[in-house]
């Protein structure tokens, strides 16, 4: 328990490694049967209400973590656990098995006009998990249920949206159909992956605002997966960086935006372009591009790259270290104030 | 001096039955030397201003007004005129390298391809010399002329078309979502690299994206558009202070702030309007928090209510400090 809220979700060292037949280099060499560590022991815990927001470049496995803890994709290590049960246990077999899962987790995604179908209505996009799942004891009830949804997330008057199929919406509209199709059924846990990215920008604040307000009215929690710095500080309560398939740094969103410790998580801030032309930011500069997961450690992944390097980052992956109020980062040689005075 | 000025540039694609209004007599000044930001969402009209000034826009197109760049009136130029100054005059980096580089044909083979245009009778040791220095200037190494466009990174590929737009020192770079395909440590990386291009090249830069903070950080003046319309220009920095469109404003808004508190953010209500209805008054008025009767019948011009600040507004805000 933190402050009365439960915990929901407890990550236990999820490991996803993915084989790989044949694999190219960038500098041209091939390698066979190599094993790909897409998410390489991660653990994390998230109470009721809070929202988590993952970031880290392309590669780095933030969009296969969500899909972990959705069930998507079977761990290969480690353990997730919601509401304190594993969900190696949930029975795939029986359909009351999968229901009954499915009802505590869902998923948001990016493009909404992919994750519904263009030929059904928006009553029956809502309706179908509403009846699946056996929420309201009549079809009138369900589409009061419906409705009251629809105008929660500001498509006013509802009847009228009813009737409407996917093309005859906008992207932001279909995208907070799209929300409150998982919210409807008052999901414990909830990954959204990129929900915004594909939106246009004057649009995608009430988006946000939708996402966190429904998370914490329904006191579920989010994991929000993101390449967007502003935007995941902007609606997290925490953030983990995530670098070649691991956390880097995590805690609450403030302290790891402003006074960020990894070198990592310093780069990225740092480079992130700000809108306010007063902000005079010296970004941190480093070489070459994220490497594939592939062939990674003993030492710490971000290693080569890094400006901190010294001989043991290349023998030992740093362990995990708390610098005070639950702000952890894996580092051997950062020091948790000098990443203080980068940000006004 | 005036480099490029476009004056009440309309583009209408016509369809089956529609016709489109995607640029509505679209005026800008680009100087010598000048980096200018085009922000707008989806639908603003702003790629498609880039490709008029390019003369890439598609058959069905009709254009109307003046691109004069150099003093030569691009529009309606003819397609052998327009092959002598792309790429020696004018050139672009698109968001895609990925899709606008050949996949079979490797790196320095697509550079050289480029160089003859305009020299065709090139050797291929000096296609391959040239192809090096101008690698050199983007920080690539020299490996990667023997590549193939599948063996480089996303920035890498976006690098090589930096490099390929600036093979002939043209006086004009046009990038369309250039970084926007990046990740972020990579776009900052590009995003220097053209800025300091920039100065040692001499070149202008019209730089297009959906991201206000590109703009913010890397170009000098920076033009709003909406709709198809030109709404604000202006110097960035100042803009972005003190915008006096409420589109403008409604914008900036929208974008979370890195630092400070985490003031609820606010969105523009609504939706872009149709772009094949007729729209006599501001294409902005359905979604403006200030807008009054007039706005729904006339239509604002873009003009000049400041120095160096213009904006197609009735009721511009006064700009003040607490305003933006």
């Amino acid at each position: 328990m933190r402050n009365g809220r439960q915990k929901v979700l407890e990550v236990k060292n999820a490991v996803k490694h993915y084989r790989q037949k044949m694999l190219t280099l960038p500098d041209g060499r091939r390698l066979k049967n190599q094993l790909v560590k897409a998410v390489d022991g991660v653990s994390f815990a998230l109470f009721s209400g809070e929202i988590l927001g993952v970031i880290g470049e392309s590669g780095c496995g933030k969009s296969t973590l969500g899909r972990l803890l959705v069930k998507l994709e079977p761990l290969t290590g480690g353990d997730i656990l919601i509401n304190g049960k594993s969900i190696q246990s949930v029975n795939t077999k029986s359909k009351a098995g999968r229901l009954a899962f499915r009802k505590t987790v869902q998923l948001i995604f990016q493009n909404p006009y992919e994750s519904v179908d263009p030929r059904e209505t928006v009553e029956r996009i809502l309706m179908t998990p509403l009846k699946l799942h056996g929420i309201g004891s009549s079809e009138d009830e369900r589409r009061k249920i419906c409705v009251e949804a629809l105008e929660t997330a500001g498509l006013k008057p509802a009847e009228d949206f009813l009737s409407r199929y996917p093309c005859e919406l906008s992207g932001g509209q279909l995208q907070r159909i799209a929300i409150m199709r998982a919210m409807i059924l008052n999901p414990a846990f909830v990954v959204a992956d990129e929900p915004i990215s594909m939106l246009d920008v004057s649009i995608r604040a009430d988006i946000l605002n939708l996402l966190k307000e429904q998370t914490k009215n329904k006191n579920a929690c989010m994991v929000f997966i993101s390449h967007d710095i502003a935007t995941t500080r902007y609606i997290s309560d925490k953030v983990a960086v995530m670098y070649l398939g691991r956390i880097v740094e995590y805690g609450n969103a403030d302290d790891v935006m402003h006074r960020p410790v990894h070198p990592y998580t310093r780069a990225l801030i740092s480079n992130a372009a700000s809108i306010d032309p007063d902000e005079k930011r010296q970004p941190i500069e480093i070489q070459g591009e994220p490497p594939s997961p592939v062939g990674t450690g003993p030492g710490c992944f971000f290693a080569p790259r890094c400006f901190l390097r010294t001989e043991r980052c290349e023998q030992e992956y740093p362990p995990m270290a708390d610098c005070g109020g639950g702000h952890w980062f894996s580092c051997f040689n950062a020091q948790p104030d000098e990443g203080k005075e980068q940000v006004p | 001096m005036a480099l490029l000025e476009i004056r009440d540039l309309t583009v209408r694609y016509s369809t089956k039955g529609k016709s489109i209004l995607a640029c509505d007599r679209v005026s800008l000044l680009v100087e010598e030397q000048d980096s200018v930001g085009i922000v707008g969402e989806s639908g603003s009209g702003k790629s498609t201003l880039a490709m008029a000034v390019l003369g890439l826009l598609p058959d069905a197109a009709q254009v109307e007004g003046e691109i004069s760049f150099k003093g030569v009136n691009l529009a309606g130029l003819s397609d052998r005129a327009y092959a002598q100054i792309r790429w020696k005059e004018l050139s672009a980096v698109f968001q895609k390298s990925m899709s606008s580089l050949s996949p079979v044909h490797k790196i320095g083979r697509q550079i050289a391809d480029i160089y003859r245009v305009h020299v065709p009778k090139a050797r291929d040791a000096e296609c391959r010399k040239t192809a090096l220095e101008i690698l050199k200037k983007v920080n690539l190494p020299p490996r990667v002329l023997d590549l193939y466009p599948h063996q480089l990174s996303g920035g890498m590929l976006q690098r090589v078309s930096i490099a390929l737009c600036l093979l002939f020192h043209p006086s004009l770079v046009i990038l369309d979502e250039a970084t926007t395909a990046l990740d972020v440590v990579t776009e900052g990386q590009i995003l220097r690299e053209i800025e300091r291009l920039q100065e040692t090249e001499k070149v202008a830069r019209l730089m297009i994206t959906h991201n206000m903070a590109v703009v913010a950080t890397s170009c000098k003046k920076v033009a709003v558009m909406y709709a198809g319309r030109m709404m604000e220009t202006g110097n960035t920095a100042d803009v972005l202070k003190r915008p006096r469109h409420p589109y403008t404003k409604g914008l900036i808004k929208s974008f979370p702030s890195f630092t400070g508190d985490r003031q609820s953010l606010r969105g523009i209500p609504g939706s872009l309007p149709d772009l094949g209805a007729p729209m006599p008054g501001c294409v902005f008025a359905p979604r403006c928090p200030k807008a009054r009767e007039t706005c729904a019948s006339q239509r604002p011009e873009l003009v000049d209510i400041e120095p160096g600040r213009r904006v197609a507004c009735f009721y511009p805000e006064n700009g003040g400090a607490g305003d933006a």
